[in-house]
C-alpha cells in the first residue's frame, strides 16, 4: 500500500479577485521508502499540495478531493487523529529555517516536546534521544546545541535541526517545501548529502518540492512537474530529464545554462510569455500560450494527462512531436556577434581595493571598535563592453565591492580608475558625468522601483539629470528604452505593483542604461526571478550589451551563471581574491580549493552527473577577525600543513591572466583535481 | 549580562546628568533672573536682590549648580520658598502616594489589556474581536478628564459604591484606610491606556499566529493550548510590554489632570502647583525626582525585555 495517496485533490482559494484555482485534479502516490520531487515554477501550486496534506490551508482555502495516508483520508480527519499524526508520523521540514523556529525557546525545548508530545518520555529519556538525533545529522557538539536559542546558529546548522526535528519520531512520510532554497550552494551541497544518506538509513517516504531541477535530479527517485496548478508530468528520475514529454518540462530544462555553454554560442532559451492567473485560466491546456508546439487543438479542448511510456505521464496533446523536439530546438537562437577581444586598454582597473566598516560601539562610546574588513585588497580589471563576473559565498564582500565602486559605501583605500578618471570618492562628490558613465541593477527589483511611480516617471527621472534627449523627445526616448527591453509603450503609465517580477527588472535594467553608461554594475540581477524569467534576464543583458557598448560587472552565487555569461571571473573569499581569470581557465583544473569546493557544490539538472567529494565545512568565517594566513585555511579541504596558517598565499600564474593564490603548487593541484575529476556524463 | 547591566547603568548617569543640567538652566537661568521669576514683575529691585543674596542666586551658576546636584544626590532638597518648610519630606510621601496609584494603574492594565489584546487575536474578525476593537477604540478616544468625569458619575453619583474624592486627610498613604479611594483614578489611567495596549497585543498576537513557527509548532502536533501558552504568547507579549514599560513615566509623574480631578496629592499635583507659584526649588526638587525614578523604571523594562527575548540578551 502507497504511503500517501492522492486523488484527484482541488484547491480553491477566495479572495478579492475571484476564485483562485490553486491545484485542480492532482493525483499522486508516493510509496514506502520513495522520494517524490514535485518541481515548478514558484505560484504552479507546490506548497499547497503540502499543507493541504498537513491540513494547514489559510481559512480562505476550500479544498475537496482525497488524500490518503496509510489508507485512511486525511480530509476526513479528525482535529485529534490529525494531532496525532503531525510531527509524529507525518512530519514537515520548511523553507527557512531560522523563520521556523522559535525565537523565545531553546533548541532544547523544541526538539523534546515533540517526543514528550507524542510518547511517554521522561524529560531526561527526551533530552537523550534529541541529543542522538542531533548526532544523526551529523551536528557537532550537541550538547551545546541543545542549550543554543535559534539565532545563534548558522542558516545550515538552523536547518539540520528541523531537519531532526522531523526525524525525532521516525515518521513514515516527510513532506520537504524548498529545504535547500535560500541557503549558499556549499551549505545546500552538505544538506543534501545529509539527507541523500538519511533517506537510506530512515526508509521513510519523503515529499520534496524544489523550482530547482538540479536538487531535484540528485534526491528524489519519481519527479511530477506542476505547472499553473496542474501535474503536467509525472516519470522516474532518468526517464523524466532523459526524455521528458510536456513542452513545460522542455521548456525548464533548456532555461539552465547547460555546463559548458557559453554566451559566445548560443542565446539560452527562455519560455515566452508568463503563468496565466490563477483566477482567471484560459480554456484549453493551460501551457498553451507559451507553447512553441502549440496547435488550434490545444486551446479548444483540455489535454488529459495520459501515459507516455512506462510509468510516464504527460498532459499534453502532442508529446509525440515533443519526443521529437525539432520546433524546440530551433526555438534557441544563435547568439549575437560577440564584442572584439580585450584590448590592451582597460574600462575599469581596481588596485589594492579596501572597504573597512567600523564595528559599531556603544552609546559612550565604550566597547571596542574594531574594523570589519568587508574587502580587503582586492585587484581586478574590466575592458570595455567586457563582462566580469564576481562569485564567491554570502558574506564574502561582492555586493560591497560594487557597492565600493558605485560611491554608495565609503571605500578605505585602494585605488580605483575608470575610464581614465578617479573613482574612490563617494557618490555625492561625483560628476553628472560620472554618475552617469556607471549604473547599477540591484537583486530586488520590487524594493529598488518608486511603488508610487510610473515606468514613464521612472525612466525619465534619468534622462533629466543627465540632460540625456530634450523633453519633448523624452516619451519617445522612454519607448525606445522599454522596447530595447523587451516591453513596450503599454507600460509606460503602469505602476511596479503591476508588473511581474521580471518585468520589473527589465524596467531596472532600462533605467541603468538610460543616461547611456559605459558600465552597469549587477549584483545578483537575476537571484529573486523565476528559472524561466532568468533566462530572458540574462538573454536581454547579453544583447543589451552587444547594442549599447557597456561592460559588465555581474555578481552572483550562481556559478553556471557566471560561467555562461562572464569574459573574466574573480572569486572572492572573505574580502581577498583567491583566484581570477578568464572563464574558461576558472572552471577547469588547476583549481583554487575554494573554487573547486563551489564548483563541485552545483546541483546538477543531471541524474547522472557524478557528485564530486570534496565539501566545505562551516561557514564564512567573521571578517572581524579573519583566519591569518590563507584566509580559506580553516575550511580548505587540501590544507597542507602549517605554512596555510602562518603564510598569505604566493600569487601563481599559469599564463593567460589566470592567476591562483595557493600554496599549493599549480601542477600539484591540477594533478589531484584532475585524478579526483569522475567521468562527465552528458 | 553583568556588563549590559553595567552598560545601561553608565548611560542612565549620563542621563540623569544631562537632565539634570536642562533642569537647573530652564529653572534658574534662562529666560529671566530666578528672582524676578519668583518675586513677579511688581517687586522692587531691592526685594529681588535681598532674596538673591537669600537663595544664592548671585553666586556663579557652576557652584549653583554644584551646590544643588551634590545637596539632592544626599537627600537635601533645601526648602520650599512659598511654604518655608523642608522639600524633602513632602515630595517623599507625594511620591510614595503616586507610586501606589501607578502601581494600581498597572495592576489593572497589564492583566486586563494583555487578555483583552490576546482574546482579540486569536478570534480575529469573529465577535470577541469585534467587541474589544471597538471597546478600545472608545477607550483611546476619551481623553482622560472625560473618562475620569464618566468614572465619576457612574460609580460616585449613581451607583454610590465610591468616593469622588481622593484626597488623603493623613501624612501617610495607608492602604487599609485608603485603598477605596485609589480605585477611580487608578481605573481612570488605566481606561486610557487599556485600549491602546490592547490593540497592539491584538496586532502581535495576530502576527505572530500567522508566523512560520507557529505553523511548525501546530505541525509537531501540539495541542492548540501549548501552541498559544508555550510559542505564541511569549513572542506576542514582547512588544505590548516594551510598551507598557514606556508608559510607567507617564503614570509616575504625568498625572496631573487626573490628580487635580480627583484631588489626589501626588508627585504630579505637587508639580504643578510648584510650577504655578514659581517655587524654583520645589520644581527643581519634583522634576529631579521623577527623572530619577522614570530611568530606573526603564532600566527594570530593559531587563523585563531582554529576559523575554533571548536575541537581545544573547546578542
Amino acid at each position: 500500500m502507497a504511503v500517501l495517496d492522492i486523488q484527484s485533490l482541488n484547491v480553491n482559494y477566495r479572495g478579492r479577485r475571484g476564485i483562485a484555482r490553486a491545484v485542480r485534479g492532482l493525483s499522486l502516490t508516493i510509496g514506502e521508502g520513495e522520494t517524490y520531487g514535485l518541481v515548478g515554477e514558484s505560484g504552479c501550486g507546490k506548497s499547497t499540495v503540502a499543507l493541504s496534506i498537513m491540513r494547514y490551508l489559510p481559512k480562505q482555502a476550500e479544498a475537496d478531493g482525497q488524500i490518503l495516508f496509510q489508507g485512511q483520508d486525511l480530509m476526513q480527519a479528525s482535529d485529534a487523529h490529525l494531532r496525532h499524526l503531525r510531527g509524529n508520523r507525518i512530519a514537515m521540514v520548511y523553507q527557512d529555517p531560522q523563520a521556523s523556529l522559535n525565537p523565545v525557546l531553546t533548541i532544547e525545548k523544541q526538539l523534546t516536546e515533540v517526543l514528550l508530545t507524542h510518547q511517554n518520555y521522561s524529560h531526561a529519556e527526551a533530552r537523550q534521544r534529541a541529543l542522538a538525533m542531533l548526532e544523526r545529522v551529523r551536528m557537532p557538539d550537541p550538547e551545546y546545541i541543545l542549550r543554543r536559542y535559534p539565532h545563534q546558529l548558522s542558516g545550515g546548522m538552523q536547518q539540520r535541526v528541523v531537519i531532526a526535528m522531523a526525524l525525532l519520531l521516525n515518521p513514515d512520510l516527510v513532506i520537504m517545501d524548498e529545504p535547500t532554497t535560500g541557503l549558499d550552494v556549499t551549505v545546500e551541497a552538505s544538506v543534501l548529502d545529509l539527507l541523500e544518506g538519511l533517506r537510506r538509513e530512515f526508509k521513510m517516504a519523503i515529499l520534496y518540492i524544489s523550482h530547482n531541477l538540479g536538487v531535484i535530479a540528485r534526491i528524489c527517485d519519481r519527479v511530477g512537474v506542476m505547472y499553473a496548478g496542474e501535474l503536467v508530468e509525472q516519470a522516474d528520475k532518468q526517464a523524466l530529464f532523459a526524455q521528458p514529454h510536456h513542452p513545460y518540462t522542455v521548456s525548464l530544462l533548456r532555461c539552465l545554462p547547460q555546463r559548458g555553454t557559453r554566451h559566445t554560442d548560443e542565446l539560452l532559451y527562455s519560455i515566452p510569455g508568463r503563468v496565466p492567473p490563477l483566477t482567471d485560466l484560459p480554456p484549453g491546456c493551460v501551457f498553451a500560450a507559451r507553447c512553441p508546439l502549440v496547435q488550434p487543438a490545444c486551446t479548444a479542448g483540455v489535454p488529459a494527462l495520459e501515459s507516455v511510456g512506462s510509468n510516464h505521464l504527460a498532459r499534453c496533446f502532442r508529446w509525440e512531436a515533443v519526443r521529437q523536439q525539432p520546433a524546440l530546438a530551433a526555438a534557441v537562437r544563435p547568439a549575437p556577434a560577440s564584442a572584439p577581444a580585450a584590448g590592451e586598454s582597460s574600462l575599469l582597473s581596481v588596485n589594492h581595493l579596501k572597504v573597512y566598516f567600523k564595528q559599531a560601539a556603544g552609546l559612550l562610546g565604550w566597547g571596542q571598535g574594531g574594523d570589519v574588513k568587508s574587502v580587503d585588497d582586492v585587484s581586478f580589471s574590466l575592458a570595455p563592453q567586457q563582462t566580469l563576473g564576481i562569485v564567491g559565498e554570502s558574506g564574502c564582500g561582492k555586493s560591497t565591492i560594487a557597492r565600493g565602486l558605485a560611491g554608495l559605501t565609503a571605500v578605505t583605500g585602494g585605488a580605483v580608475t575608470f575610464a581614465g578618471h578617479d573613482f574612490t570618492q563617494p557618490i555625492e562628490r561625483r560628476s553628472q558625468n560620472a554618475l552617469r558613465q556607471m549604473q547599477m541593477v540591484f537583486q530586488n527589483p520590487d524594493s529598488t522601483l518608486n511603488p508610487r511611480h510610473t515606468i514613464r516617471k521612472t525612466l525619465s527621472r534619468p534622462l533629466r539629470r543627465f540632460k540625456v534627449v530634450p523633453p519633448e523627445q523624452e516619451t519617445e526616448h522612454i519607448i525606445g528604452l522599454l522596447r530595447a527591453v523587451n516591453l513596450d509603450e503599454t507600460y509606460l503609465d503602469r505602476l511596479p505593483r503591476q508588473l511581474s517580477g521580471g518585468e520589473k527588472q527589465r524596467v531596472a535594467i532600462a533605467r541603468a542604461l538610460a543616461g547611456g553608461p559605459q558600465l552597469v554594475l549587477c549584483d545578483e540581477p537575476i537571484s529573486a526571478l523565476d528559472v524561466s524569467v532568468q533566462a530572458a534576464v540574462l538573454n536581454l543583458l547579453r544583447e543589451l550589451q552587444q547594442e549599447r557598448k557597456v561592460a559588465l560587472l555581474f555578481i552572483s552565487h550562481d556559478l553556471n551563471v557566471v560561467r555562461y555569461l562572464a569574459d573574466q571571473v574573480v572569486v572572492i573569499y572573505l574580502g581577498r581574491v583567491c583566484e581570477s581569470g578568464p572563464t574558461e581557465a576558472i572552471f577547469n583544473p588547476p583549481y583554487h580549493p575554494y573554487t573547486e569546493a563551489l564548483v563541485s557544490a552545483i546541483p546538477e539538472a543531471n541524474p547522472n552527473a557524478a557528485s564530486h567529494a570534496i565539501r566545505l565545512e562551516g561557514t564564512v568565517p567573521s571578517p572581524a577577525n579573519p583566519p591569518t594566513g590563507c584566509r580559506f585555511h580553516t575550511r580548505c579541504p587540501r590544507k597542507i600543513g602549517a605554512i596555510c596558517e602562518t603564510h598569505e598565499p604566493p600569487a601563481q600564474e599559469t599564463g593567460d591572466g589566470h592567476t591562483i593564490y595557493c600554496h599549493i603548487p599549480l601542477d600539484e593541484l591540477a594533478a589531484m583535481q584532475t585524478a579526483e575529476k569522475p567521468v562527465q556524463h552528458l | 549580562m553583568l556588563r549590559f547591566i553595567l552598560r545601561r547603568l553608565g548611560t542612565m548617569l549620563l542621563t540623569m546628568l544631562v537632565l539634570s543640567i536642562l533642569i537647573f538652566v530652564i529653572s534658574e537661568v534662562v529666560p529671566t533672573d530666578p528672582a524676578l521669576k519668583i518675586l513677579g514683575r511688581e517687586s522692587t529691585p531691592q526685594a529681588r536682590a535681598a532674596l538673591s543674596e537669600k537663595m544664592g542666586f548671585n553666586r556663579p551658576l557652576p557652584e549653583r549648580y554644584w551646590n544643588w546636584i551634590t545637596h539632592f544626590v544626599r537627600g537635601d532638597f533645601g526648602e520650599s520658598y512659598r511654604l518655608g518648610a523642608p522639600i524633602q519630606p513632602l515630595v517623599a510621601r507625594r511620591l510614595t502616594n503616586s507610586l501606589f496609584l501607578a502601581a494600581s494603574a498597572l495592576l489593572i492594565i497589564i492583566p486586563v489589556s494583555l487578555l483583552l489584546g490576546v482574546v482579540a487575536g486569536l478570534n480575529e474578525g469573529r465577535w470577541p474581536d469585534r467587541v474589544i476593537s471597538i471597546g478600545s477604540l472608545l477607550s483611546i478616544s476619551l481623553p482622560d478628564f472625560v473618562m475620569g468625569v464618566l468614572l465619576i458619575t457612574i460609580f460616585s453619583w449613581w451607583l454610590k459604591v465610591l468616593p469622588a474624592d481622593s484626597s488623603l486627610r493623613g501624612d501617610n498613604i495607608d492602604l487599609a484606610l485608603h485603598g477605596r479611594k485609589l480605585i477611580l483614578p487608578a481605573a481612570t489611567a488605566a481606561l486610557v491606556l487599556i485600549g491602546y495596549i490592547a490593540r497592539v497585543t491584538r496586532v502581535s498576537m495576530i502576527e505572530v499566529m500567522a508566523s512560520p513557527y507557529i505553523r511548525t509548532a501546530v505541525l509537531k502536533g501540539l495541542p492548540r493550548r501549548t501552541v498559544i501558552v508555550r510559542h505564541a504568547l511569549r513572542n506576542a507579549l514582547i512588544a505590548p510590554i516594551a510598551i507598557i514599560t514606556t508608559q510607567i513615566n507617564w503614570l509616575i509623574g504625568g498625572l496631573i489632570v487626573i490628580e487635580q480631578l480627583f484631588n489626589y496629592p501626588g508627585l504630579g499635583s505637587l508639580f504643578a502647583r510648584a510650577a504655578l507659584e514659581n517655587d524654583l526649588p520645589m520644581i527643581e526638587a519634583s522634576a529631579m525626582t521623577a527623572i530619577v525614578l522614570i530611568v530606573l523604571s526603564q532600566l527594570i523594562a530593559d531587563l523585563l525585555y531582554s529576559a523575554l527575548n533571548p536575541r537581545v540578551r544573547l546578542s
